[in-house]
């Protein structure tokens, strides 16, 4: 821990990276990928995956490089990886609810597990990173503070953006309580509501 | 009804990480239907390499887990130290997720909150009866007890 710290702080000295890696983290349909594909059209005007109400659309690690956002009086060119959903659990036959058939659900639960891992090892190859949650839900579950806990370990910077503030359930006060030591970003990806914010908050750490 | 099986964390005593994880998720496949909780955190390292490896034993019959890790929260300087040697306080709750629904995290104080799938109808999520558990670690005493 002492040695990669040690070494994290080397490599900033030294190393000032034209481009930065940020990869989208976090639970299952929390609107990673609709985040992604905000950033992406607002910069570039083409997407960077498919949305879909079924769990683990994003079963690859979906890359869109040299994107390059302006926010005040700062250019930021950046690579923009949407990560694979991650959970402890992968059940086929939760994708037959959704009318898959068996054959299609156990290839998306198999294509599932390796994105997850995928996702992971990508743990090490960040340099910033939005964790996306789900503002309707409860933050405060196993998943997303392996992932806040794994990020810091690793000392990369990191912004929870609470997504899906347009829904009438939602409560990010209850996403500040959950993660009081680390910058909240109220979004909604989908209707692009706040999203300038968020540009700002990523200038503020570049 | 599901089984709650308390483990000393001398378990863990002289293994690496990956060996951890695997004794815990060997055990999981072994007794499925048990909850373990084992009294040593896993690390956010090990909870990830958890994950991954949950991820590469996943099949038609096991088809994940749950897992809940309550350790000591705003350490002070000595206490990091402890943690850096592996000396750490707290616990951590796993089971198999088809006996396991959910596990609900409360931060203040830190509760974990079992909601349990009957065992009658492990293979039918949809209509089951749940079964809620609540397990309390108070981090001074240690003291772990059941609601």
């Amino acid at each position: 821990m002492v040695f990669r710290w040690f070494f994290n702080w080397i490599k900033k000295i030294f190393k000032k990276k034209k481009t930065l890696r940020i990869g989208i983290y976090g639970p299952p349909n929390a609107g990673k990928t609709t985040l992604a594909n905000k950033i992406s059209m607002d910069w570039t005007g083409t997407s960077v995956g498919k949305v879909s109400e079924i769990p683990h659309e994003t079963r690859i690690v979906e890359k869109k490089e040299k994107i390059v956002v302006r926010t005040g009086n700062k250019k930021i060119e950046m690579d923009l990886l949407d990560m694979p959903g991650i959970a402890t659990k992968v059940d086929f036959e939760d994708f037959i609810r959704y009318g898959l058939s068996e054959e299609e659900a156990k290839e998306r639960a198999k294509e599932a597990t390796k994105g997850i891992i995928e996702a992971i090892k990508w743990l090490d190859n960040v340099d910033i990173s939005l964790v996306v949650v789900d503002s309707t839900l409860d933050p405060y579950t196993q998943v997303n503070l392996t992932i806040i806990g794994n990020l810091a370990a690793r000392n990369i910077p990191i912004i929870v953006v609470a997504n899906k503030i347009d829904l009438k359930e939602s409560n990010v006060e209850r996403i500040k309580g959950a993660f009081p030591q680390h910058q909240v970003v109220a979004i909604s990806a989908k209707e692009g509501k706040n999203i300038d914010e968020l540009y700002k908050k990523i200038a503020e750490i570049v | 009804m599901f089984e709650v099986e308390v483990i000393s964390g001398s378990i863990f005593r002289n293994k690496t990480s990956l060996e951890k994880v695997d004794l815990l998720l060997h055990y999981i496949k072994k007794n499925q239907g048990k909850v373990l909780v084992i009294e040593d955190p896993l690390s956010p390292q090990e909870e990830a390499m958890l994950i991954e490896q949950t991820m590469l034993g996943i099949d038609e019959k096991f088809k994940g887990i749950e897992v809940a890790v309550i350790r000591e929260e705003n350490l002070s300087f000595a206490e990091k130290i402890a943690a850096i040697l592996g000396i750490r306080k707290g616990i951590t709750v796993i089971g198999p997720s088809t006996v396991i629904q959910q596990i609900k995290r409360e931060k203040e104080p830190q509760r974990i909150l079992l909601g349990a799938i009957s065992r009658t109808n492990i293979n039918n999520v949809s209509s089951v009866k749940n079964r809620k558990k609540v397990i309390n670690k108070n981090p001074n005493s240690g003291e772990i007890k059941e609601i």
